[in-house]
C-alpha cells in the first residue's frame, strides 16, 4: 500500500515523513548514509584503486601513472586528468554516447573540488622541467546511482590518490629514455588536507536534508555541496539555483560538513 | 531602511556596487533583450520564448529552458558547460516555468568585455533581459561577486576587477532572491575560512539590496518612458 502511494504521489509520501522529522529510509533529516571503502581492488592493472559503497551508490575508481610532456604555460608541473563515467548501467537517465551537459558539469565539478583545494602541488610530478613529467589519469565509474554522486566520487578519488606510489626515474644519457630506478623505493604522492564534500538538499522550500538519495534528489531542484577539510577551511561551496536557503540553515550545514569531513578523513587514512 | 528597502539616493550604499548601466530592447528580433554594464564588464542577453520545441525536449508540465552563454574564452572547456548549468538553474528558479508548459525558452548570453566578476554580470544581465521579455517571474535574482584577499586582515572586495581577482585567494559569487534575500545560487573558487564566508555573505546581502533597488528604479524609469 505504501509502495503504491509512493510511486504515484512521491511528494506527498515524503512530506508525511518530513513532518515527523524522519525519512522513509529511517534516517533523520541531518543524517548521512554509512560509507564503506575498500582499496586495491584493481591491482595490478591500476596503480591505485578504490571502491566506495555509499548506501546503495557504488563507485569504482582507478588511477594510472603515465609519462607526458608538461604544458608550455606550466613547464614545472605535471598534470592530473579526471574522467568521470556515468553509463546506463548505473541509472536509466544516462544514454550511451557523448556525455550530456549534466554529465560534463558533474565531471568538471569533481575535478574543480580537487584543484580548488590546492591539496596536491603539481610541481612534485615534474621530472625534467619542460620535457618530462608524470601525468595522473583518474577514471571514476559509477556502478549504481542512488543519489549523492559527488560526495561518493570525491571519497573514491581521494582514497586512490592518497595511496598512489610514484617510482623514481633515471633518464639514460645516451638514449634519452627514462627508466625506472628499482633501487629507490616508491614515494607516495604528497597530499595536504583532504577536501571532503557534503551535499544537502532543500526540500519543500523550508527543510534542509543531508545526503539526498535518488528519490529525494528527484523531488528537489536545489542542492548545496559544501567542501571542507578537517581544519574547517572551505574549499568550495556550490549551490546550483533552485529554492533559496537561509543563512542560518547554511551555517548548520557548514557545521555538519566539518564533522563529516573529520569522519571521512579518518576512514580514508585508516585503511 | 526600516522595511529593508534601500533608497536609491543613499550615499553610503552607493559604494557597494560599481557603476551599473542597463539598456532594454537592444535587439530587435528577440522577445526580450538587455545590455548590461557592471563597472567595465559588459554582457548582452537575448531571450526568445515561449516558443515551440522538439518533441524530445518538450516537458509536459513546464517550459524547457535552454541557455547558450559565450564567455569569450580562447579555449572552450567543460568549465563553460558547468557555468552554463549554473546560469540555467538560476533562470529556472526565476521564471515560473509552469505557466508555459510544452514550450521552450531560449536564452543567449554574450560577454562583450570581461573585466572581472563575469558570472555575476551574466546573471544580472539575464535578470534584466527577463524583465524586458515579460515572462512570468517569481522574483528577481541579483548576483554579487566577492573577492577574498590573501591577507586575513584585508577587507573583502566587492565586484573585483580582473586584476583584483588575480590577487585574491578566492572568488565567491552569490545570488540572492529579491523577496527574502536568501541565497539562491553560490559558486566559489579557491579556499577560505568559514568566518570569511560569513563576512562575504553579509556584505553581498547589502550589495544585493542596493542592486535590487537599482533594478527597480531602472524598471520604473523604462516603463515611464514607454507610456
Amino acid at each position: 500500500m505504501a509502495e503504491e502511494f509512493a510511486s504515484i504521489h512521491l511528494e506527498d509520501y515524503y512530506a508525511k515523513f518530513i513532518e515527523q522529522d524522519v525519512r522513509p529510509d529511517g534516517r533523520e533529516l541531518g543524517e548521512f548514509r554509512a560509507c564503506s571503502l575498500s582499496v586495491g581492488n584493481l591491482h595490478p592493472t591500476a596503480d591505485s584503486s578504490a571502491t566506495v559503497r555509499w548506501g546503495n551508490t557504488m563507485i569504482v575508481s582507478g588511477v594510472k601513472l603515465e609519462l607526458g610532456k608538461p604544458t608550455d604555460e606550466n613547464p614545472e608541473e605535471g598534470f592530473i586528468v579526471i574522467n568521470v563515467e556515468m553509463t546506463p548501467l548505473c541509472e536509466s537517465r544516462f544514454k550511451p554516447g557523448p556525455p550530456s551537459a549534466f554529465q560534463q558539469s558533474v565531471g568538471q565539478y569533481i575535478e574543480e573540488i580537487l584543484i580548488n583545494s590546492g591539496c596536491i602541488d603539481l610541481h612534485q610530478l615534474c621530472i625534467k622541467s619542460g620535457k618530462l613529467s608524470w601525468c595522473i589519469y583518474c577514471d571514476i565509474m559509477c556502478l549504481n546511482w542512488d543519489g549523492n554522486f559527488i560526495d561518493a566520487c570525491n571519497v573514491a578519488l581521494i582514497s586512490c590518490l592518497s595511496r598512489l606510489k610514484i617510482p623514481q626515474l633515471i633518464i639514460d644519457e645516451e638514449s634519452d629514455k627514462p627508466q625506472i630506478n628499482d633501487d629507490i623505493p616508491l614515494r607516495s604522492l604528497e597530499i595536504g588536507l583532504f577536501p571532503i564534500s557534503s551535499t544537502f538538499a532543500v526540500f519543500n522550500d523550508s527543510v534542509v536534508i543531508a545526503d539526498p538519495n535518488l528519490h529525494e534528489e528527484s523531488l528537489t531542484n536545489s542542492t548545496v555541496t559544501i567542501t571542507v577539510n578537517i581544519e574547517g577551511t572551505i574549499c568550495g561551496l556550490r549551490k546550483n539555483g533552485g529554492s533559496s536557503i537561509k543563512s542560518d540553515q547554511l551555517n548548520v550545514c557548514l557545521e555538519k560538513a566539518v564533522n563529516r569531513a573529520r569522519e571521512l578523513t579518518q576512514l580514508i587514512e585508516q585503511l | 531602511m526600516d522595511n529593508g528597502e534601500v533608497d536609491i539616493n543613499d550615499e553610503v550604499s552607493e559604494t557597494l556596487v560599481p557603476h551599473i548601466c542597463c539598456e532594454f530592447q537592444v535587439l530587435s528580433k528577440t522577445d526580450g533583450s538587455a545590455s548590461f554594464f557592471q563597472g567595465s564588464t559588459s554582457v548582452l542577453c537575448g531571450i526568445h520564448g515561449p516558443t515551440e520545441v522538439k518533441q524530445s525536449k518538450q516537458q509536459n508540465d513546464k517550459s524547457a529552458i535552454e541557455i547558450s552563454a559565450n564567455f569569450n574564452t580562447v579555449t572552450h572547456s567543460c568549465r563553460e558547460k558547468m557555468l552554463q548549468e549554473i546560469i540555467k538553474n538560476t533562470a529556472e528558479t526565476m521564471i515560473i516555468t509552469h505557466t508555459y508548459p510544452r514550450t521552450g525558452i531560449t536564452v543567449s548570453l554574450q560577454a562583450l568585455h570581461n573585466d572581472g566578476s563575469s558570472l555575476s554580470a551574466f546573471i544580472n544581465c539575464l535578470t534584466m533581459a527577463l524583465i524586458d521579455s515579460g515572462l512570468s517571474m517569481s522574483f528577481l535574482v541579483v548576483a554579487v561577486t566577492c573577492g577574498i584577499p590573501r591577507e586575513p586582515d584585508k577587507p573583502i572586495i566587492l565586484y573585483p576587477s580582473l586584476e583584483e581577482e588575480k590577487l585574491c585567494v578566492s572568488v565567491v559569487t552569490l545570488c540572492f532572491d529579491s523577496v527574502n534575500y536568501d541565497v539562491v545560487t553560490s559558486y566559489t573558487t579557491g579556499t577560505f575560512s568559514i568566518l570569511r564566508y560569513e563576512q562575504a555573505l553579509l556584505q553581498s546581502e547589502s550589495a544585493g539590496r542596493r542592486l535590487v533597488a537599482i533594478f527597480e528604479f531602472i524598471k520604473r524609469r523604462s516603463s515611464d518612458n514607454c507610456s
